[in-house]
Parts: structure tokens; sequence; C-alpha cells
């Protein structure tokens, strides 16, 4: 199982403690439009495929990004 | 000086449909707040130090200080408050204006950035300035090593208007958009001032954020947008979230502050609908724009940043012999140059031989004049458009009471261009945690000077005369990293 509050963390260079799990892109200071691609680069290393247009624009929160890596199980 | 040679037809707009405010209207704005900085003691000759919050507002900041005969000293947003006070301290502004004064250095005189409300006062006195007088002062980086604030004349501005208006074409300029902060020249000179100067409406826009860009296309087809600048970070993400434009609009496209690969360079140009994609050449010490490439006159190429607009090129070789064609240490000369570093007389010396600028850049020149830019003799880390001297962060960490020694270095990065990067060697066998060492980092610096990976080793090569090797520190610290590993 993949922590996604930690590949968030990594990509926007923080510690996990400062991603919350009901993160988003509008809260998680230092989840910038870079920071969103440096998070999309480690999702398409994760998964092993690109990532979709509209994936870029919905995968903008924790909670989204864990329903991605693990079916939402937290 | 410079509100005075704008065409009135010029406009700024703060985000796409956001409000509108014409040259008449800035003036209203800038007397207004000359008002403003006056009653808060500032003189003629002084220095007011902006931390902008919005674009439109640092604008008129800029121009009031220059209708009070000052000196305007623009710094980051979202400065961390050590930084806020080495630069009180280095700096000296008479009067500091940010968003909150209560996040001014202690003892500072500091208002609230202006409003947007236009009261129709006007300035009764305007304090005459020269040509030559220092109008803007660019800090090209932070305050934990000397700091470096470029200082450009009223004339270096003007000159770099002219010539940017120039090469682009009045028309071309009619309608622009500035996706990028305005807080360094790119985006200020660049992006802002040029449209103005050529009676351009420009369209601010330097949040749009991943949401905004995904709507780029949309964008410049509502307003028709004819010319953009911005930096390949921006486009990495544009390019892979934004449906292209089609309206055929554009004119123009202008990227610069970082290295565009010739795959970006084409990439950019099928998006946009113009060959007009031109890869820029750009220092602060130069008031921005050197010159540029223009894809629609040749192929592209690794580093080709064509010649210059205005002034001259040459390389010095090795033995010191100055040539317009070759290989070696890039100089420019140019009507646009900086005045000098702020209070940094032998640093300005070292930087201005014999007036040319040493850009610090290695290149060739061709005998067509054409440069092509293939490396650096000063180690600086170019982190999406933003310079960070590499010093700086020997010095940041080296602060650190668990730190013996420390040197920092740029680490390619996939999104950023480069990343900060550092080694670091611990004082007497302490343990370093290096999130932790991160975290103290940030309190203490600008936040795109954080470093992005730090490595813990035990020793940093050095030459035989004792001198850190910074390129082996660098090798044998992403050399550890495992093949395909993240940055």
């Amino acid at each position: 199982m993949t922590d996604a509050r930690m590949l968030v963390a990594e990509a926007i260079e923080r510690p996990r403690d400062h991603v919350p799990a009901n993160g988003t892109i509008e809260t998680v200071e230092g989840w910038d439009s870079l920071g969103h691609m440096r998070i999309m680069l480690a999702l398409e290393a994760r998964l092993g495929r690109p990532m979709e247009t509209e994936e870029i624009l919905e995968l903008a929160s924790v909670e989204a990004i864990d329903r991605l890596l693990n079916g939402g199980s937290g | 000086m410079l509100l005075s040679t704008l065409p009135k037809s010029g406009a700024v707009q703060d985000r796409p449909n956001g409000p509108i405010l014409d040259v008449a209207q800035l003036e209203e704005a800038a007397n207004d707040r000359a008002l403003d900085l006056a009653a808060g003691g500032l003189k003629a000759g002084q220095r007011l130090a902006v931390v902008p919050d919005r674009p439109v507002p640092l604008l008129i900041d800029l121009f009031a200080a220059w209708q009070c005969g000052a000196l305007a000293v623009l710094l980051l947003p979202s400065l961390p408050a050590a930084e806020i006070a080495a630069i009180e301290q280095s700096v000296r502004p008479n009067l500091w204006s940010l968003p909150d004064p209560a996040a001014a250095p202690p003892g500072a005189t500091a208002l609230p950035s202006p409003g947007a409300t236009l009261r129709g006062r006007r300035m009764p006195v305007r304090h005459n300035v020269t040509l030559d007088d220092p109008a803007l002062v660019l800090m090209t980086s932070g305050t934990t090593s000397t700091p470096k604030g470029v200082t450009l004349s009223h004339r270096a501005l003007l000159a770099r208007l002219a010539l940017n208006v120039a090469h682009i074409g009045p028309e071309t300029l009619a309608t622009s958009l500035c996706p990028l902060p305005l807080h360094f020249g790119h985006g200020l000179i660049g992006n802002a001032l040029t449209p103005l100067f050529a009676g351009g409406h420009v369209i601010l826009w330097p949040d749009a954020g991943i949401a905004g860009l995904s709507r780029l296309g949309e964008v410049i087809d509502d307003a028709e947008v004819r010319f953009m600048s911005s930096v390949p970070a921006i486009w990495q993400i544009a390019l892979r979230a934004a449906r292209p434009p089609r309206r055929q609009s554009l004119q123009r496209v202008h990227v610069g502050s970082a290295p565009l690969s010739r795959d970006q360079w084409q990439a950019i140009a099928a998006w946009a609908g113009t060959r007009h994609v031109v890869n820029m050449y750009g220092m602060t010490e130069a008031a921005n724009w050197i010159g540029g490439h223009d894809l629609a006159d040749g192929d592209p190429a690794d580093g080709l940043v064509g010649r210059p607009w205005g002034g001259a090129l040459a390389v010095r070789s090795p033995d010191g012999s100055i040539a317009p064609v070759g290989r070696g240490e890039v100089l420019v000369a140019s009507p646009s140059l900086m005045l000098g570093y702020l209070d940094q007389p032998e640093m300005t010396a070292r930087s201005l031989p014999g007036g040319w600028l040493d850009t610090g850049d290695v290149g060739e020149i061709d005998e067509a004049g054409r440069l092509r830019l293939i490396g650096r003799t000063k180690f600086e880390i170019n982190r999406a458009g933003i310079k960070i001297p590499a010093e700086e962060i020997d010095l940041l960490l080296q602060g650190h009471p668990g730190i013996a020694e420390a040197c920092g270095f740029a680490m390619p990065d996939p999104v950023f261009g480069e990343a900060v990067a550092a080694a670091v060697v611990a004082e007497g066998g302490a343990t370093i945690e290096t999130d932790g060492l991160r975290e103290w980092c940030r309190a203490r610096i600008r936040p795109q000077a954080v470093p992005s990976r730090l490595f813990v080793i035990d020793r940093l090569p050095r030459s035989d005369r004792g001198k850190v090797r910074r390129d082996q520190v660098a090798a044998l610290c992403l050399g550890s990293l495992e093949p395909g590993a993240a940055p």
C-alpha cells in the first residue's frame, strides 16, 4: 500500500506531518503548480503509466490520490 | 519618469476577466500612493522596500516610489522573518510596503500595500530625477551570503524597454499575457513594463496555478492574446494540461530564465500555433533580456539564444583576450546594464570589467553573431528560472550547529530543470536528520532556496590546495542515487 500523504510530502519536499489526510492543492502550503507536476511524475513512476490530462486536474487532493493508489483505504 | 512615457492606450488587468486599470488610472493611483509614501517619510534618494502581494499594487508602489524620487527595492513574497530582518540590516530601507505591515522588521516604518481605490489626490511636488539615478533594485540572491541587489537606472530601464519594443513590435505587444510574478526582471520588465511601454494591454496572472494553466488555451482565445513570455517549467504544465488555443491569435512566445530543450521548443510552437517561439537570453544585470533566437529564423538547438537586442556580445578566452566570435566566457555590452550591485562596489567592479558585463556563462558565438550557451563558470542553481548561488547554500547550512561543513550544488530535476541539493558533513559525528534540517532551512531562507535533497557524507572532496571541489561533491552525491530514483 502506498502512503498518499508521504508521496505528496516527498514531491513537495515537506515532512509527512505537513500534509494532512484531507489536504488539497489549495490548503497545503507548497503544493503549487510546480509541486503538483512533481506529484504527477511520482504517480506516473509508481503506476508505470502516464497520467491523463483529466487526472492531472482531478488529483488535487490527498484523498483523490489515495483513491487512485489504494482504492481509498487510507 | 517611466510613467510619463507610457502611451495612454496601455492598461493592466489583474487576472483574466479581472479589473482593468488603464494608464491614466495607474498614474492617478501612483500619485495617490506617492502622497502616502511621502507622508510615511519617504524622501527623494531614499529606499522603499516592496514586498508584493498582487502585481497591480506592486506596479503602483513602483511608480509611486519614482514619483517620490526614491529607489524601489523589490523583494520576494513569502520571505521568512529571518530574511526580512537580514534585508533590513543589509539594504536599510527607509520605508517598507507589505500586505501586512506587522510582518515588517521590528522598528521599521511600514505601510500596507496600496489598495485599488482611486481617491483623486495628486502629488503636489514631483521630484525631478535624472536618467542615471537609481530606479530599481532586484534582489538576485538572499541575504545569507553577501546580498546581490541589482541596481538599475531609469536610463537602463528605458533603454531596455525601447529595445524590446523595437524587436518585438508594438502590434504584437497590443495584448499580452504575463503568467509570471513581477518581483524579478523577466516578469516585471519583459512581461509587464514592455507591453505597457508599447501602449498594450497586459493581463497579469502570476497565480494561474494548475487549474488556471489547464485553461491557458481558452484564456488566450478569449482575450485574443498576441504575446506571452514565461519559463520552461510553466510550459511543462501547460503542454500536458491545456488544450491549444484555437483562434490563432498568438503571434509570438518567449521562453526564458532557464534552459529550453530543443524538443520543448518544438512542442511549444506546435501548441501555440506559431513558429515565432523565441528562446530568450537574459540577466537581471542587463535589465532582463539580452537577446533571443526565434524558431522561425532557423532550426532550434540546445542553448541557442541568438543575437543581442542592442549592444554586443563577446567571449573571453582563458588567456584573457576578448573576441566577437569563438568560444569562452560570455561578455555583454548593453545600454541597459546595471549601475551595479547595491552597496557592493567591489562585487560590481568584478562583474563589470572594462564596461562589459561578465555573465558567468560559457558560450560560443558563430560567424553570424549567434550565441549558443554551453555551460557556466559561476556556481548557480537555476530552479525553474529562479537563480540561487550555491555559495549561499553553503553558508546557510554551515550556520547550523550540527554541521561542520556544507556544499550546495545543482541537481537535475524533471520539473524545475535544476533543484537545490547539498552535501553536509556532521560536526563531531553528530546525527543529522535531513527532514528536520530542511525545516530548519525553511525558517531561514526563501522557499525556493531550501534544498530539495540533502546528502550526509563523511568529508567534502577537495583539491590539492584544499579548495572544495563542488563538481566532485555533486558527482559523489548524485552517483549514490539509485538509477531512476526520484531526486
